[in-house]
């Protein structure tokens, strides 16, 4: 997709302007913007005034553009149930999605544009229909991307990203829109980043209480979309999947919630390789893609509510679905953690990894104390544990420190043992262990440090008194008696 | 944060006994147990005898999760029952649960003292073996007639011995050593040669075993005092150490177990140790850490084939190597290797893994010799033929176009030897294979590396240059030692070869030449602390 979209923006003309026109109106652009900033900054002319407002309008448009949480879909995340005449539901089930699929892996243009109306029409006559709104979105997304537009493009790539990401919302749950999503998510962070970077620097010397403000919040914006960036390294597991199933049906369908229901209970009566009733789908492969793409969603604030009504979905009926869904929960606390850690907040950031060890050892007490581990979530929780003792080291105090450390390591001693049969546990385990013992030693060291420092502190405090003293008994020695 | 989902209570047994099926299906063994607490209230003699059918089918199949689910109801029904707590105790040492099946056995115990497994398995279970009832019973059993101590065995004859014995003079065993120890007692020897020393120590080994078994342990405790100084791969030394001296003082049990629980905290595996210290916990009635013992030796001796000592480990590996048996002597070595880190163990075991083509375990190897031995020149000469073995390796990787895995070979070597050479060809590999970051990271160590490398052959010339200009001077041709040192002087400005020069031309009586040699010394020198003094 990457390189599409190199190989798009390189292609010349492009939306009816030339490179070097493009050029030009850049060069332009920055002049004005430079202007404008010297003018702001000087204060000295009528129109400062209005400029520092609208620069504090775009500061608060890009603090309100950050994708943190669900808010940044709006108040609804489902589609309004629409009716037909005397409330009937309006069917879509003779809709051909395949000329729309087609169309946003072929871009000629005279082709799209055509395609773009059917869509346009099919949308209104069928607003519920999550795929269309996916197709669409992914259609406005390639439009912006060859368009080279700059006059509010952040708009545009915000709508589009709004209506991928309600589409997954309301039931488009497939690998490849979901590769879609991220891909999008990831170009908007980017392109937000920049905006970002670029308003604050201006915004520099500006004496004005609220751009400071305002500039500080967007400091700490900028250090947790660098942090939902990484959710880009998190694609590996879908990209692999989206390899290995290519072609077939579990690509390009959804999965359903009686489909994730049925494929559970297959699995509690030990018939996970069978397909589900109806369908020529196995039920294994419905757990895993599943499982596989909430994992992901974890990594994305904006879905955390999507996150919920998937983890609501899948039923509690056996310790592998639970062990799953209890990963899940845990990586979306870890995501919590970091976002907390990067904006500098630490007491919340050990109040959450509190919480997270918590849970995780109350995972481990009820479903994993007997357990013969060979499957790789049953090892995530001893990992997780150790994981996060290492990064909030500087957030506990040493006492505690130290407690944690000794549990996690035992924790991860059960790697090591014969009730773990996974392949590379054991490597896994090893590094961390490793890491968690130098930081033993190294907490061991500096407490050993501080003490003896603090004992020669106290020591040469007591010389100093000796001699003060001495001094004063030698002084009050010569003092005169009259003077006494 | 969530949790499993709660159902409500059933009511009627039937209900109990579907629900826990059904969790036990799912693996919800602790839910299950709750449930099952239930069902006992309600029909206790139905619900027990349901529990002990799914328990031993359980131990069947075996799913020890399972089973020690059951089990754990079936022992809050039958909390006194031994056979039940031994069975616990080795459902729970399977899931590697040892404070547990401990806690199992000793309640066992209490309940039978006299069990047929109960003490075996607890001391199984101390020992970390993973056997149970009959199988520990017949692990034990091999000990039996055996008192202690228990000595290695005479190793063969040397040369040395053989050629004693062929002249005849030496009518029986015991007169040939007192010949052997008469010749050891000698201030005089002849000149030692490898083949000497060897066939000295391997008698002075048999003498002092001997000497134990004839009780003397004060004749033999220096002769096995010198073999340890000198490092000799002989058996058993640490118990033939420790026998000498209680055997010279003739020590309560006691202490000879404590003397060598000392010993078995330097040499934890040393398998004659294990046993003697189990011999003696027998002798001295504490069962629990006799069979302790016993089992752990018997543990490592199952690891090297029953086989004691080291040297005939090494001396089987090495045949195996020999016979082309790779892997049979790799498992050889192994345990050589664990019990006595050497240079030789190391090295063997790294060539034959690499031949093997089991690269990653060859470098481990390799790196565990670098470790320990990289000091000294038989180290230094073993990793530089690894390294050469991986480059050459990776070379003909490269010719077959595997990229990637040429790419780990050279990062392999690089790791036993870091040198420019590895890293240049590890870049150019990343370039092909358009890893920017990696390849740029290589260039950056290449470069360093080279920088060294450079720094090194220019030291190791000037070095040379040097060394031969104070062989000139031995030799007393001066003129010839002057050009030696005055090229070595160009490398670099050094004060030792400035004042060997100096000497000489004074001595020489070459004024000029001094004069020149003083200004080329004050120069640079002049230049330097200019250089100093502008930077601060």
């Amino acid at each position: 997709m990457a390189q599409d979209r190199d190989r798009d923006q390189k292609r010349a003309p492009r939306g009816g302007i030339t490179d070097e026109e493009r050029k030009e109106t850049a060069a332009q652009f920055a002049q004005e913007y430079a202007d404008k900033m010297r003018m702001l900054k000087s204060g000295k002319t009528a129109d400062a005034k209005a400029g520092i407002e609208a620069l504090i309008k775009d500061m608060e448009y890009l603090v309100d553009s950050c994708p943190t949480g669900p808010a940044f879909l709006g108040k609804r995340q489902k589609y309004e149930e629409s009716k037909g005449w005397f409330g009937a539901k309006k069917s879509d089930g003779q809709l051909n999605m395949t000329p729309f699929k087609q169309a946003i892996q072929n871009t000629e243009k005279k082709q799209v544009s055509m395609i773009r109306q059917e869509l346009e029409n099919a949308l209104k006559r069928f607003p519920n229909n999550a795929e269309l709104h996916a197709l669409h979105a992914i259609q406005v997304f390639q439009d912006i991307n060859q368009a080279g537009i700059r006059s509010k493009k952040l708009n545009a790539m915000r709508a589009s990203l709004t209506e991928m990401a309600l589409s997954i919302y309301n039931g488009c749950d497939q690998i490849t829109y979901a590769i879609w999503f991220i891909n999008m998510y990831i170009a908007y962070i980017e392109y937000l980043k920049d905006r970002i970077m670029r308003t604050t620097k201006s915004a520099d010397h500006i004496p004005n209480q609220r751009v400071i403000e305002l500039r500080r919040e967007l400091h700490v914006h900028l250090m947790q979309l660098n942090f939902l960036q990484g959710v880009k390294e998190k694609m590996v597991g879908v990209n692999r999947l989206a390899t290995l199933l290519k072609g077939t049906i579990y690509v390009n369908e959804s999965i359903s919630i009686l489909e994730i229901k049925a494929a559970s209970q297959m699995l509690l009566k030990g018939q996970e390789m069978q397909n589900i009733k109806d369908t020529k789908k196995k039920a294994s492969h419905i757990i895993y893609i599943y499982f596989t793409l909430t994992l992901l969603y974890a990594n994305v604030p904006i879905l955390k509510e999507k996150v919920k009504e998937n983890l609501i979905n899948m039923p509690e009926i056996h310790r592998d679905l639970i062990l799953q869904k209890r990963m899940i929960i845990a990586a979306d606390g870890i995501n919590e953690f970091k976002a907390e850690l990067f904006s500098g907040y630490a007491k919340e950031a050990r109040e959450s990894a509190s919480k997270l060890m918590k849970f995780l050892s109350d995972t481990i007490k009820d479903h994993l104390e007997t357990a013969i581990m060979t499957k790789q979530f049953e090892i995530d929780p001893y990992i997780k544990i150790a994981w996060i003792t290492l990064e909030a080291r500087d957030l506990f105090p040493l006492s505690d420190l130290h407690e944690l450390v000794s549990s996690a390591r035992e924790g991860l001693e059960v790697l090591f043992s014969k009730r773990c049969q996974i392949k590379g546990a054991a490597e896994q385990g090893r590094e961390l262990y490793n890491a968690l013992t130098a930081l033993e030693l190294s907490e061991e060291s500096r407490h050993r440090d501080m003490a003896r420092n603090a004992a020669a502190e106290a020591k040469a405090a007591e010389a100093d008194a000796v001699a003060e003293a001495a001094y004063a008994k030698a002084a009050a020695i010569d003092m005169p008696t009259s003077l006494r | 944060m969530g949790g499993p989902e709660t159902a409500p209570s059933p009511t009627t047994l039937q209900e109990v006994v579907e629900r826990v099926l059904e969790l036990m299906q799912g693996r919800l063994y602790k839910e299950a147990l709750k449930i099952l607490v239930i069902g006992l209230k309600m029909d206790r003699p139905k619900v027990e005898r349901m529990i002990t059918q799914r328990f031993q089918a359980a131990l069947k199949i075996p799913d020890w999760e399972e089973a020690i689910t059951w089990g754990n109801a079936l022992f809050r029904i039958k909390g006194e029952d031994a056979d039940l707590a031994n069975q616990m105790g080795n459902c729970a040492r399977q899931l590697d649960k040892l404070p547990l099946a401990n806690d199992y056995y000793r309640h066992g115990l209490k309940q039978d003292p006299n069990h047929k497994f109960l003490r075996m398995n607890l001391a199984a279970s101390l020992a970390k073996f993973y056997k149970y009832d009959a199988e520990v019973e017949n692990a034990l059993a091999m000990f039996d007639t055996v008192t202690p101590p228990l000595l290695p065995e005479y190793t063969k004859m040397g040369r040395f011995i053989d050629r004693l014995a062929e002249d005849g003079s030496f009518p029986d065993f015991v007169a040939l050593y007192d010949a052997v120890f008469q010749r050891l007692g000698e201030p005089q020897l002849p000149p030692a040669t490898q083949l000497l020393d060897d066939a000295l120590a391997t008698n002075l080994y048999n003498l002092s075993l001997l000497c134990l078994k004839n009780g003397d342990g004060d004749t033999a405790l220096p002769l096995i005092l010198r073999l340890r100084k000198e490092n000799k791969l002989f058996n058993g030394l640490e118990i033939m150490e420790a026998c000498a001296r209680h055997c010279s003082t003739n020590a309560p049990t006691k202490d000879r177990i404590e003397g060598l629980k000392e010993l078995l905290l330097q040499h934890p595996k040393d398998r004659f140790l294990l046993v003697n210290l189990g011999l003696l916990y027998r002798e001295d009635n504490n069962w629990l850490q006799s069979m302790k013992y016993l089992l752990t030796a018997v543990d490592l001796l199952e690891q090297s084939q029953g086989l004691y000592g080291m040297a005939e480990q090494f001396q089987i590996a090495e045949k195996q190597y020999q016979a082309g048996e790779k892997e049979k002597s790799v498992t050889f070595f192994q345990v050589v290797a664990e019990q006595q880190p050497r240079i030789d163990v190391y090295s063997r075991l790294g060539e034959i893994l690499f031949e093997l083509d089991r690269f990653e375990e060859s470098l481990a190897n390799w790196l565990l010799l670098k470790e320990h031995f990289s000091e000294t020149p038989k180290g230094q000469e073993a990793l530089e033929k690894a390294y050469a073995a991986f480059m050459a390796k990776a070379d003909q990787v490269r010719t077959e176009a595997k990229a990637s895995d040429s790419v780990h070979l050279y990062g392999w070597a690089a790791q036993i030897k870091p040198t420019s050479e590895a890293y240049k060809s590890m870049a150019q590999i990343y370039h092909l294979l358009k890893d920017k970051d990696r390849a740029y990271d290589c260039e950056q160590k290449q470069a360093e590396r080279k920088r060294e490398e450079e720094a090194e052959a220019l030291n190791n010339e000037r070095e040379k240059l040097v060394a031969q200009g104070k062989a000139a001077i031995q030799e007393k041709k001066y003129n010839e030692a002057l050009d030696f040192l005055k090229q070595a002087f160009i490398l670099k400005k050094d004060k030792d070869v400035f004042v060997l020069q100096a000497y000489l031309l004074k001595n020489l009586k070459r004024p000029k030449a001094l004069a020149e040699l003083m200004a080329s010394w004050k120069a640079p020198r002049q230049e330097q602390e200019k250089t100093e003094s502008e930077q601060v």
